[in-house]
């Protein structure tokens, strides 16, 4: 092993730790200590029993250390607990966790899959579309094994993902005047300035503390009294509310922020959004930039402050902004040699601060960068710089320093992503060399370094000023950014021998590039998915900048014209649990529910609802529906039949809305009488069907069936708009319980249980219908034929279902009365060659070819799809048509539904509905018959499956046809 | 106690799990927490009144008033009312049913008042907001919906309408929905109220925890 470069620092660094608190676990089966408040991966590299590295890149396995030290490097990705993908620099260390590193082939020392890193010339950005192709057929062979090298870490499938002690992640809806992205001294600022003006105001950040990077800045005795007082202030003040360690990840347009805690998902809406996310530090790019121990200054000022770890002994930091000389101070202070500070201006800026490097004995150079980082073994070993001319580019001698850290600090791009999401556009300004945000999305502002301020003072007016605006206040000045730019314009120093890395993600290199230009991808949108640059989990945040000035560069386009590509949610990846939180609409269940499961139904889905399918138990399933079925024939049966729709239509055009609505003609619909409804289209497909009772002059119920209640409800709702009607609609579905009561003793129940209304309900002719209170209970009394049995059907309000479901059950007691479920419902109608719309019907299957024809009164000025059905009837095609058949005794078993039947000259039609009936001892069921002419010859069911079984149409109902047991 | 008229012994409240034993003793309001009050069983009226009707003067849509007898009004809709009585006399209440006159609005082209909306719930106690933290897409807010408001949202994926009635100055929402969701809100209030304390109340235990409000008209 290599030695040990970065070590812990003494106290005071380390403002996060606690080092009274020790924290163990392991990391690639060998033991870590830290100290509570360390990542993972602080931890990790300051443990001298492990490496200076805790990852490898995605495509040449080249070993990583921290570049940004924030939670937004692909490169710390580890796997915790099984659970892969972890961000080792944005997670705490606990006890026991077990991490892995990941994407490694062996050891993460010693990485088979390195071996690619030196094919890498045979490798270019897109070198796939090219070569695997060729010969013909062999892409599925490489697919095999480029599938096993893509993709970052192993999904295990039988992971909790949360973890038994953890709780289940839960979605919370959030409210406020004001949003702020982003704690820093900006995001502070506005929050405490809207707060002030009597807003309420959510602060989201993604970072466990507040204060962002100014918390781990060298500021001055003053600026961190302002910091520490801003921060008690705004966690103090009652109108905030801070959400910590959460992550906003997308601002879609009304500002509708979504935002992820590890365990919460957020939804936050907002009047006005503020953003203040801040920037991170860019790379430069040169020959091995991406070695361990280069790294950015802010994450050198983040680990030693923060965590105590110092990045190396003999340090060389490459600046060009006040940043580095401060993270070079930093360095000098905590022990570090700190051979010279190279500055990338020609001449001195800040007299102070050279000053300072001088009297702690630290070299300052200006006109030089450094070109060339070179390896010690998987760590840097030395850099190489050169002197660089008016326009950036390297000239002179190259001067060689040998050492084990290399910082820079060359310039910064604010993270636009979020902006970006909701309508604003990132633009290079030439005059600060950086991203800008133009065109804020509406009721929004931005400020700070989206500013491009960076000054502790400055960015505190600027937080200010974005409360005012968001406030309704004339705003003050935006703070002019500082007078000399943080950003360098020339960060890329292309080599001859490749490997400058642009994107630390997708080790993507200026060559790639390149060759995407050379291949004719001249748009940035098109070069970034030749090459996936930017592609990656940190979504081009250390990409961008660098990328656009490669890219104007390789295409000879201006840098000033160009545009930073689409930036699209989420802002970093977000666990599925988060996004899977309460998707799945609730299954609705009737009143009676309860009463089911407690006597042995066995619930089945029906559309959005739960329905008993039978009452036999799990494993009965056939043996019950038949004693179900028989019971009904045979004595009595009582049905829940409450999912119908219902609805009550009041109002002096109620009639006139239901000649809109269905094909029969309601005019002369009596008080006291019903009629049957169908319902079709605009193309003339029937979709629904109905039963209604004319209550009074001015109130009609409505019964329709329970797939299509809400279809329905929005078909008579836009009938009513669309024609002025005068009628108020009052869904009913699950208000309403229906409760049938079936079979030849219902009439003897009833006298049984009601003497008082036997004689009315007695007298109800078939679809007759009468209002009475049963017993104190307020119900609408149906005769039906649904079942082909005497069947009376309640409907009462919901409240009252289970007490009338218990009455009937106890009057039924004498004549065995049993509760029946949906499987014996479908056979007795099948018995009866009763059609449900939906089932037996599809989008094309009209009134003519279901034998409801003569129903439809097209001497009606109007109904819904009259005039289509009027077409259609002007056709030669003949109406397909809706047959009852049966097969042999022998064959027991159903077909299942859209079966094809085969007639002499093919195909004829299909099974819509079948099912054995245990009363005719054979299978029975309903086709849909293209060619209804067909059916005179011999058919027969096509397929595997009661193969060659011979299909007998029928003209009439399989069961009792004459329709004698309903007299 | 005054003896239900029949029609109200013959229903039941499709919230069950919620109900405690008949002879437990009666459980006293959490001030901190979520409490709830069942009164799917009481009586409400939903109708929709002529468009001059002038009959009684009603609050402007999206808002309440409290009537005579405890009686709440609120308006949906230019058209649309709903009126609810006291939770605290909702049983009492039930003798009025069928009589009209003791409605405080004429039922118009009425819904059956049980039929309207299938359960009804009062939550009540200072953690009563946190519903809508948790599964509301509307801004439910204190300052958004005050005391006396009333909106139709969606609360925990399903269609409920809402009506802010605050109960000696807690806040206390009346929540009515589809009885068929019921076994959902049912599960979903039983673990805000494991997650924030609460107490199932009866409307005698709301009467000693808070004076009724006073009437508008």
């Amino acid at each position: 092993m290599s030695p040990k470069r970065l070590f812990r620092l003494p106290e005071p660094w380390g403002s996060r730790l606690d080092r009274a608190t020790p924290v163990a676990f392991h990391f690639d089966g060998r033991p870590v200590s830290g100290f509570a408040g360390d990542t993972l991966a602080s931890a990790i590299l300051a443990d001298p029993r492990h490496g200076d590295f805790l990852a490898r890149s995605f495509k040449y396995h080249r070993p990583r250390g921290p570049l940004l030290a924030n939670g937004m490097d692909a490169n710390q990705y580890v796997t915790l607990d099984g659970t892969p993908n972890v961000a080792a620099d944005g997670t705490r260390a606990r006890d026991g966790a077990q991490v892995r590193s990941q994407n490694v082939a062996g050891s993460l020392a010693r990485d088979r899959g390195a071996l690619l890193g030196t094919l890498a010339r045979f490798l270019p950005a897109g070198f796939y579309y090219d070569t695997f192709f060729r010969p013909a057929g062999s892409w599925p062979f490489w697919e095999r094994i480029i599938r096993r090298v893509a993709g970052l870490g192993r999904l295990d499938p039988t992971l909790d993902a949360f973890g038994p002690e953890e709780p289940e992640p839960e979605k919370h809806h959030l409210f406020s005047d004001v949003a702020v992205i982003g704690a820093g001294v900006a995001g502070l600022s506005a929050a405490l300035g809207a707060a002030r003006e009597g807003r309420e105001v959510i602060l989201i950040e993604r970072d466990e503390a507040l204060g962002g990077r100014s918390a781990f800045a060298r500021l001055s005795p003053a600026q961190r009294r302002d910091l520490a007082a801003l921060i008690a202030q705004v966690e103090r003040h009652p109108a905030i509310t801070v959400l910590t360690s959460t992550t906003c990840a997308a601002w879609f347009e009304g500002n509708l922020l979504t935002a992820h805690a590890r365990e919460r998902y957020y939804h936050v809406r907002a009047r006005h959004v503020i953003a203040a996310v801040g920037s991170v530090e860019q790379p430069l790019v040169l020959r091995n930039n991406d070695l361990p121990g280069i790294f950015l200054a802010s994450s050198v000022n983040r680990l030693m402050a923060g965590y105590a770890l110092c990045p190396g002994r003999r340090c060389v930091v490459q600046t060009a902004n006040r940043f580095g000389y401060e993270t070079a101070l930093a360095l000098a202070e905590a022990g570090c040699t700190v051979l010279a500070v190279l500055d990338m201006r020609a001449q001195p800026v800040d007299a102070a601060l050279e000053a300072q490097c001088a009297a702690l004995g630290i070299a300052v150079l200006h006109g030089l960068s450094v070109v060339e980082a070179h390896r010690a073994g998987q760590h840097l070993g030395a850099v190489s710089a050169r002197s660089l001319d008016a326009n950036g580019h390297p000239t002179g001698p190259v001067t060689r320093w040998r050492c084990d850290t290399l910082v820079c600090s060359v310039g910064f791009t604010p993270l636009v992503q979020l902006a970006c999401h909701s309508g604003g556009e990132a633009i290079y300004d030439t005059a600060l060399s950086a991203l800008r945000i133009t065109r804020s999305p509406r009721n929004s502002s931005v400020c700070g370094s989206l500013n491009g301020i960076y000054d502790f003072d400055a960015v505190c007016q600027d937080g200010q000023r974005a409360a005012d605006v968001a406030c309704g206040k004339p705003a003050s000045l935006r703070p002019e950014p500082a007078r000399e730019p943080v950003n360098f314009p020339w960060t890329v120093f292309p080599h001859r021998k490749g490997k400058e890395f642009v994107d630390f993600d997708e080790d993507q290199t200026i060559g790639d590039i390149e060759t995407a230009v050379q291949a004719g991808f001249g748009h940035m949108e098109l070069m970034k998915r030749f090459t996936t640059t930017g592609m990656g989990p940190s979504q081009g945040r250390t990409t961008a900048l660098n990328a656009l000035r490669v890219f104007a560069g390789a295409s000879g386009q201006d840098l000033a014209h160009l545009r930073m590509t689409t930036q699209r949610p989420p802002f970093e990846p977000e666990p599925f649990a988060n996004l899977a939180v309460d998707t799945s609409p609730p299954q609705r269940r009737g009143a009676l529910d309860r009463w089911h499961r407690e006597n042995g139904a066995v619930m089945m889905p029906a559309g959005a609802w739960l329905r008993p399918a039978h009452y036999g138990g799990e494993g009965d399933e056939e043996g019950s529906v038949e004693r179900e079925v028989r019971a009904v024939r045979a004595r009595a049966g009582l049905f829940d039949a409450s999912t119908h729709g219902g609805f009550q239509l009041a109002g002096r055009d109620a009639l006139a809305l239901l000649n809109a609505a269905y094909v029969q003609d309601f005019s002369d619909l009596a008080c006291g009488a019903t009629r049957a409804g169908l319902m079709v289209d605009e193309l003339g497909a029937v979709i629904d069907d109905c039963v209604a009772c004319r209550l009074d002059a001015d109130r009609l119920y409505l019964v329709t069936s329970s797939a299509a209640a809400a279809a329905t409800n929005r078909t008579l709702r836009k009938l009513i708009v669309e024609h002025g009607f005068d009628v108020t609609v009052c869904e009913l579905q699950g208000a309403m319980s229906v409760l049938n009561l079936c079979g030849p003793q219902a009439r003897a129940i009833i006298a049984a249980l009601w003497p008082a209304h036997a004689g009315e309900l007695d007298a109800l002719a078939l679809h007759g219908f009468c209002q009475c209170t049963l017993e104190g209970i307020p119900a609408i009394v149906l005769r039906g034929d649904f079942v082909g049995e005497t069947t009376f059907e309640f409907h009462v309000g919901s409240g009252f279902a289970l007490t009338l479901w218990n009455r009937l059950l106890a009057a039924g007691a004498p004549f065995a009365i049993r509760p029946f479920g949906v499987l014996a419902q479908r056979v007795l109608r099948l018995e009866k060659a009763h059609f449900i719309i939906g089932q037996d019907t599809d989008h094309a299957t009209g009134p003519d070819d279901i034998g409801k024809g003569a129903a439809v009164a097209m001497d009606k000025p109007y109904f819904l799809g009259r005039s289509a059905i009027a077409k259609l009837r002007t056709k030669a095609a003949p109406a397909k048509a809706l047959r009852p058949f049966c097969l042999d005794a022998s064959q027991r078993q159903a077909p299942e539904e859209c079966r094809l039947l085969e007639g002499p000259g093919g195909v004829i039609g299909r099974v819509t509905s079948a099912a054995y009936s245990p009363t005719l001892g054979r299978v029975v069921g309903l086709a849909l018959l293209d060619d209804p002419a067909a059916a005179a010859g011999t058919v027969r069911l096509w397929g595997a499956q009661a193969a060659g079984a011979k299909v007998r149409f029928l003209d009439h109902a399989p069961y009792d046809p004459a329709g004698e047991r309903q007299a | 106690m005054t003896t239900l008229a029949p029609p109200l012994c013959a229903r039941t409240s499709p919230f069950v799990a919620l109900h405690r034993p008949d002879d437990a003793a009666p459980a006293a309001l959490v001030e901190g927490g979520l409490n709830i009050l069942d009164l799917s069983c009481a009586p409400r009226l939903r109708t929709v009144l002529a468009p001059a009707d002038p009959a009684v003067s009603l609050p402007v849509p999206g808002a309440a008033l409290r009537g005579r007898h405890g009686w709440l009004v609120a308006r949906l809709s230019a058209g649309g009312v709903i009126a609810l009585p006291s939770p605290t006399q909702a049983p009492l209440s039930v003798q009025a049913r069928g009589d009209e006159a003791a409605w405080p609005i004429a039922p118009g082209p009425a819904c059956d008042p049980g039929f309207a909306h299938g359960y009804w719930l009062y939550c009540v106690g200072a953690s009563a907001p946190a519903l809508f933290r948790h599964g509301c897409e509307t801004d439910m807010r204190p300052g958004c919906f005050g005391d006396l408001s009333v909106c139709q949202t969606r609360l925990f994926a399903t269609s409920v309408l809402v009506l802010r009635e605050d109960w000696g100055g807690r806040p206390g929402y009346h929540l009515l929905g589809c009885g068929s969701y019921a076994q959902h809100m049912e599960k979903t209030m039983q673990n805000l109220m494991a997650r924030y304390g609460g107490a199932v109340l009866t409307p005698g235990q709301l009467a000693m925890d808070g004076a009724e409000p006073l009437a508008q008209f």
